[in-house]
């Protein structure tokens, strides 16, 4: 039986691991609340331009734009998307493996596979086994700007049209809710329509003002914004994978912290009984 | 909506909002060479669309908003917009506006014609100027 004082300084130790999981707690808590609120924001806006894209790709001949053009899949890139910090649960070792699973089954099928790691998690991961990390981003999550999603797919787009890259994909966990995340493959480049169930209706577009510059504009604005709403999906998922993670551990603690007093009490009442019991023989033997 | 032969579907997005996501008769925008009405059975289009006045024509009335940059794109009767940012009339501030309409003016004046800030100068001027169009409508049906 561990004595007294152990056992005070082992509830000591839990009540003040217990705080601190449950500050973080809070602070992930704020943080999640601001970026659900961004992702609600932005998810119509993402979906409709994304409609927009893919049924321009479904109508209009591939030739008429090179960010159009599909090439035999040779370099592919992962863009990898994790936090920046630990203490959220499985969340970035989902992602990890997944990202090796990929790997793994598509070896084969790329001469190359670069990455792009966002967020220090991955990159350091990625980094420590020696693949081909292209380009890192650090400290995005806290606060996603549009001009960081700019920035990523600026570079993204330049390296699929000077055919560094052929293939894009990005992989993040996409928000469900607080308790779950999904890690999500997406292919950024190049775009592939959804099929459809009718071509009578694939008629080209009238382009105003010319189709040129629509395009130019239009397709580099539309994948800038799939980037921005996947990280700002990762940033939602992040900080609700940290709020259950650091809850289910604050929950431990207290029942650590229960088990724990239980057996301080006990261990104190022993004592007592058996102080007594000596008092009592002490006793009994003077009367004699 | 059991007979919506005749009608579209609008859906008007912004990064901060979804403004507008309802069947309606048809829409005018202000696209890049000028303003069109989009009724059912439009041909397949795909516009940038400039600042300027939006009018939506529900079933029963209609409603007007500033619209800025952006894009629509028309196809089997379904119209997606979207654009950075929306007005309604009583989220103008008049005075701003007509602030902003001076600066522009009065910017456009210095600047050739050339100049890489132009275009960025017009378009405020857009802006500025769509914000005090509608206002304006706004007062004159009210009176």
């Amino acid at each position: 039986m561990p004595s007294l004082r152990a056992i005070k300084r082992q509830i000591a130790s839990i009540t003040n691991t217990r705080q601190i999981t449950r500050a973080m707690k809070m602070v992930a808590a704020a943080k999640f609340k601001r970026a659900q609120e961004n992702l609600i924001k932005i998810r119509p806006y993402a979906i409709s331009t994304y409609e927009i894209l893919d049924d321009l790709a479904s109508r209009i001949d591939i030739s008429s734009h090179p960010l159009l053009s599909r090439r035999e899949p040779k370099r592919a890139e992962l863009v990898i998307m994790t936090s920046d910090r630990g203490f959220c649960g499985a969340f970035n070792s989902n992602i990890i493996r997944f990202a090796e699973h990929f790997i793994k089954e598509n070896s084969g099928k790329y001469e190359s596979i670069t990455f792009s790691c966002i967020g220090r998690k991955g990159r350091d991961y990625f980094k420590k086994r020696n693949y081909q990390l292209r380009r890192e981003f650090v400290k995005v999550f806290d606060d996603v700007s549009f001009e960081t999603a700019l920035d990523i797919s600026n570079d993204l787009i330049d390296n699929f049209l000077s055919s560094n890259l052929d293939e894009i994909i990005l992989i993040y966990n996409e928000f469900k809710s607080v308790i779950q995340q999904r890690v999500t493959s997406l292919t950024l480049l190049p775009i592939i329509p959804r099929p459809r169930d009718s071509d009578a209706n694939q008629v080209d577009y009238i382009y105003e003002p010319s189709k040129e510059e629509v395009l130019n504009d239009l397709i580099p604005r539309c994948l800038a914004i799939e980037v921005y709403r996947a990280l700002i999906e990762s940033a939602a998922s992040e900080f609700g994978a940290r709020m259950t993670a650091m809850e289910n551990a604050t929950g431990s603690a207290s029942d650590m912290i229960d088990s724990l007093t239980l057996k301080y009490n006990r261990a104190r009442q022993a004592a007592i009984t058996k102080e007594l019991s000596e008092i009592i023989t002490g006793a009994e033997a003077i009367k004699k | 909506m059991g007979e919506s032969k005749n009608l579209i579907s609008l859906t008007l997005v912004t990064p901060e909002e979804s403004v507008v996501h309802s069947e309606v008769v048809s829409v005018i925008l202000p696209g890049r060479n000028g303003y069109f009405e989009v009724l059912s059975g439009h041909t397949p289009f795909l516009t940038q669309i400039v600042p300027g006045i939006a009018v939506i024509k529900y079933e029963d009335g209609e409603k007007e908003l500033c619209v800025s940059d952006g894009y629509a794109s028309i196809h089997d009767n379904k119209v997606d917009v979207i654009v950075d940012s929306t007005e309604w009339a009583d989220e103008i501030d008049s005075e701003r506006a007509q602030r902003l309409r001076d600066e522009s003016l009065k910017k456009l004046s210095e600047l050739g014609q050339f100049d890489t800030e132009y275009r960025k100068w017009e378009n405020r001027l857009r802006k500025a100027e769509a914000r005090l169009e509608l206002l304006s409508r706004k007062k004159g049906s009210a009176s």
